[in-house]
């Protein structure tokens, strides 16, 4: 059944161009039907004129017929009330599988009237409800889900409205090409890393043998007393040790053929895992993956891309990225 | 009694508030409809159920199954049904009064709106009054504002607000309504029975004289029709408005009898008779009021052998249709013996000293209309009194007015004229109608009122047919010139609209004033049914198209009208910048929100552009340039260079990021 409606929608939008970023609800891209409240006070008005014909009532006949033209006339009102707004999907950060990611899109108003009531919603989700003030945005973020990981379009956005009266609703289907990056989900518990960060000073390989300063990263027991970085401890409180470019050759290497024991999405999780704690720790790591190499690094863009290989690790690319 | 706290309603207070104010409105008018403790006790639920959603806690479901129960039995023992008009709308009144009492959901509120729009259509099948029809766009404007909080706002709208979004639509559907209420195809009614209350209220003459009926009709002064001619009107004493022909007595009521085999029409004379349009007032019976004697029925009715208009279904609508009448016609010149055998019957013990009267003057005279003169000298030469109050009669009512009281007015005279005709042997009929009618000084149309309700006697005389006779007219000829108010003096302990001063004074004027809008209200709006709406398309030259291409003009026309918003909302809301600046500000805003830079709600055009820029740098110095132009334009008042703004634009477009 939901495959029969999304296919249904997929053909009545054939001919409304996806977007990455801005769509203009045009004319072709507004769809119309009463509410079911609307079909009541419709079954409400045949009462009436059916009452109205039995005693020839004529002002039995003015109020049916005046409350027809009120629905007439709520019908247009509700489709201007989308008519020429704008949907603008500011963007969306990428979360790990199984998190929810918060699309933020603005809701621009180039008219001169207020729209009240517009509502905004991916498939199958709880609407959210927003007032557009005239010649203003509104914001507003959107939940989306991110079951699995990889790059997934967010798609098809539904915006309706059914206000002035509640007796139709007006609907768009915006869809757009932007993409939620969705990383692995990271593992817990996970294995310690091959070089044993997490187990402690007993075989730590040894560093600082070099003589260029490199950088500082936190103090791990066993780092020698000449080696910390004093001046930042006392700014800082915490303890900090120098490490210098010599020992670049023992950084830490995050190998997908150390997780030999596990599966590829097992893997790829316990790698995030690592990823994000060898993050957290401060110090420069490399990543191994089979075909790719991330020289190590220390940098929020380095995790990113170490997180964005994993995320995509044997997805088939679809071009735009 | 102990109350379980109810779940909640999950509507908030605010759409509470116009949600009871709305149903209040609705049913108000229905205080004048219905017996007054149906909405009385609708609208104390109101109350109680607002104060209780307020406090979140509403009675609990036992409490308004049972109170639903009472409501019923209510009604029942009221009505002693529960259908038809006055106990369907009670049911309908009291059932929104307890639907607030279950105000959970927008679902509940929803029903309950749409409810109180069919309470206000209730109103009309007891009054389409003015006034009515007024109100009714206040309640209808209430509760469109009431449904307008329910379309789902993130915050609720504030009161001039929604009053203004009803008052537009509600403004923009009068056009539309009238639209409809020309051309929407009518169907003649009735579609199905009509409940056999749906006539009362209603007054006018009936199938039946029996003795006070008219005096009831003679003491209101509601209109009864209004005629409006296409000549001058008759003179006020030819002015006798033939209703239902009553022609079977019973010793003391009139009845219309079953006429058999009776099949001869009116003689038209050569004159061109009087033409004239008559608006009835719904009377709940048959007749069709004309001018004596009317000539062609209008279509519609049908003209019986005693020359009334007769319906096939009581009128619950007021009524417009045009008749000729030749107030010369001659009809029934050869009476056939069935008739004749009809209109000579007395029940044999009736009126004794009558027909021993009316023996009398048979012997006496040879020549029935001898006769008829005689009868008419016994009314003036005796001491008869016109009176709207005549006593109780005891006996046979015949007898004992024409020998003792004496005191009476038309139907008394009617019937006890009629009575002495038949007893010499005479065929005679009592004729019930209205006779008189005030010119309005305002408008073109002679208004009948319910005062003016009469009855006559017509006997039959060979060579000349039916004939008149007006025997009140031998007691006090003022009745017939000038109306009841004329014969009956200030004392008469009548109501002042009957009495003689009260034709000139100040609130008659006004009186008359308010008939002529009425008249209007009437004629136009309210008498528009099948009928009219075929005359007004024959008037268009529209009836040979058919009702397809009538449906489609319609559709065209409404069509027509909600473009015209459209265009006319489109026009005020165009876009309208007070300079230059503003316009291009809104060039490059627009630029930039394509791009994905939108303005945030209480960022400044300078805030937004230097975020764009930092977002993207190829734009920086442009930018910069660009509104600092700008700005200075607006805020300073230099002058703008317009094409060097434009050109500036055009790099901004250029050094875009590509799609």
């Amino acid at each position: 059944m939901g495959a029969l409606r999304r296919h249904a929608v997929a053909w009545i939008t054939r001919g409304e161009p996806a977007d990455a970023r801005r769509i203009t609800l045009t004319r072709r891209r507004i769809y119309i039907l009463p509410t079911r409240a609307g079909y009541g006070f419709g079954l409400i008005l045949i009462v009436m004129l059916l009452g109205a014909t039995n005693y020839s009532n004529s002002m039995a006949f003015a109020l049916t017929f005046l409350l027809g033209s009120l629905g007439a006339n709520a019908m247009w009102q509700t489709h201007r009330n989308l008519l020429r707004l704008e949907v603008i999907v500011e963007g969306v950060a990428p979360v790990f599988a199984g998190q929810q990611a918060s699309l933020r899109v603005a809701l621009r108003n180039p008219g001169r009237q207020d729209r009240p009531g517009i509502r905004l919603r991916t498939e199958k989700q709880v609407p959210r409800v927003i007032d557009v003030p005239a010649q203003g945005h509104a914001e507003l973020d959107i939940p989306l889900s991110a079951p699995r990981r990889g790059l997934h379009p967010i798609g098809r956005l539904r915006v309706d409205s059914q206000f002035p009266l509640g007796l139709f609703e007006a609907w768009s289907w915006p869809a757009y090409t932007t993409d939620l990056l969705v990383y692995p989900k990271p593992a817990d518990p996970a294995p310690p890393p091959p070089f044993g960060v997490a187990s402690g000073g007993k075989g730590a390989p040894v560093r600082g043998e070099g003589d260029e300063f490199a950088g500082l990263r936190k103090y791990q027991a066993g780092d020698t007393p000449g080696r910390v970085a004093w001046k930042a401890v006392a700014r800082t409180g915490r303890w900090m040790t120098r490490e210098f470019e010599a020992n670049r050759s023992d950084d830490r290497w995050l190998r997908w053929d150390d997780l030999g024991a596990y599966g590829i999405e097992q893997r790829l999780s316990i790698l995030c895992r690592w990823v994000l704690d060898a993050h957290r720790e401060g110090a420069p790591y490399g990543l191994e993956l089979p075909g790719q190499v991330l020289t190590p690094a220390a940098s929020e863009a380095h995790r990113h891309a170490c997180l964005k290989a994993l995320a995509l690790y044997a997805i088939p690319s679809r071009g735009a990225a | 009694m102990k109350r379980t706290p109810a779940p909640p309603t999950d509507l908030p207070e605010i759409h509470l508030r116009w949600i009871a104010l709305a149903l209040c409105v609705a049913i108000l008018p229905h205080l004048l409809n219905l017996p007054v403790w149906i909405p009385l006790l609708a609208l104390a639920m109101i109350g109680w159920g607002w104060w209780s959603l307020r406090r979140q806690r509403l009675p609990r479901r036992a409490l308004r199954l049972y109170l639903v129960a009472a409501a019923t039995t209510g009604v029942l023992l009221q009505f002693h049904t529960l259908f038809g008009r006055d106990a369907g709308i009670a049911l309908l009144v009291l059932m929104l009064g307890l639907k607030i009492l279950e105000l959970r959901s927008r679902r509940d509120a929803l029903l309950a709106l749409f409810l109180a729009y069919f309470v206000v259509a209730g109103q009309f099948f007891f009054t389409q009054s003015i006034p009515i029809a007024l109100f009714m766009l206040l309640s209808v404007l209430l509760i469109t504002g009431a449904l307008i909080g329910l379309a789902g706002t993130a915050r609720p709208l504030p009161a001039r607000r929604r009053l203004g979004i009803a008052g537009s639509l509600l403004l923009q559907s009068i056009p539309m309504m009238i639209l409809l209420f020309v051309l929407f195809p009518r169907l003649p009614g009735p579609l199905w029975a009509m409940p056999k209350d749906s006539t009362a209220g209603l007054t006018g003459l009936s199938d039946e004289m029996s003795p006070g009926r008219i005096s009831q009709l003679i003491q209101s002064n509601a209109p009864a029709f209004r005629a409006t001619f296409d000549e001058a009107p008759p003179p006020a004493g030819q002015r006798y408005w033939r209703g239902p022909v009553l022609d079977h007595y019973d010793g003391r009521s009139w009845h219309r009898a079953v006429r058999l085999g009776d099949t001869t029409g009116p003689v038209l004379p050569e004159t061109p008779g009087i033409g004239y349009s008559v608006t009835l007032q719904p009377s709940g019976q048959r007749w069709l009021l004309a001018l004596d004697r009317p000539g062609e029925p209008p279509p519609g009715a049908v003209l019986t052998s005693a020359l009334e208009l007769v319906t096939p279904r009581p009128q619950h609508e007021v009524r417009q249709y045009r008749v000729r009448s030749y107030t010369d016609a001659v009809f029934d010149l050869e009476l056939n013996p069935w008739a004749r055998i009809r209109n000579l019957r007395l029940p044999d013990d009736s009126a004794p000293r009558a027909r021993e009267l009316a023996h009398e003057w048979m012997l006496e005279h040879d020549d029935p209309a001898a006769v008829v003169e005689q009868a008419l000298v016994y009314f003036r030469e005796h001491p008869f009194h016109y009176t709207l109050e005549p006593p109780l009669l005891t006996g046979d009512p015949v007898d004992a007015f024409l020998f003792d009281s004496r005191r009476g007015f038309c139907e008394h005279y009617a019937s006890s004229f009629t009575v002495l005709m038949r007893a010499a042997g005479i065929p005679a009929r009592v004729v019930t109608g209205y006779l008189g009618g005030e010119a309005s000084p305002l408008a073109d149309y002679l208004l009948v009122r319910q005062s003016d309700a009469h009855a006559w006697t017509e006997v039959w005389l060979a060579g000349r047919g039916w004939v008149r006779v007006d025997p009140t007219a031998a007691i006090a000829p003022d009745r017939i010139e000038r109306g009841v108010s004329a014969v009956l003096g200030a004392d008469s302990g009548l109501p002042a609209f009957v009495r003689a001063s009260y034709g000139a004074s100040w609130l008659n004027q006004l009186s008359m004033r308010w008939d002529v809008i009425n008249y209007h209200w009437d004629a136009g709006v309210l008498a528009f049914g099948p009928e009219r709406q075929r005359e007004l398309l024959e008037r268009l030259g529209l009836h040979r198209l058919g009702w397809t291409l009538i449906a489609l003009i319609l559709m065209g026309g409404l069509a027509g009208l909600l473009g015209l918003y459209v265009l006319i909302y489109r026009w005020r809301n165009r876009p309208r910048f007070a300079s230059d600046a503003e316009r291009l500000l809104q060039r490059v805003e627009a630029l930039l929100a394509e791009q994905g830079y939108v303005r945030r709600p209480g960022e400044t055009p300078d805030a937004l552009a230097a975020r764009a820029a930092a977002g993207h740098p190829p734009w920086r110095e442009t930018l910069t340039r660009l509104t600092g132009g700008l700005q200075r334009a607006r805020y300073r008042g230099d002058t703008l260079d317009v094409a060097a703004t434009q050109t500036l634009i055009e790099e901004l477009r250029a050094k875009r990021n590509p799609p």
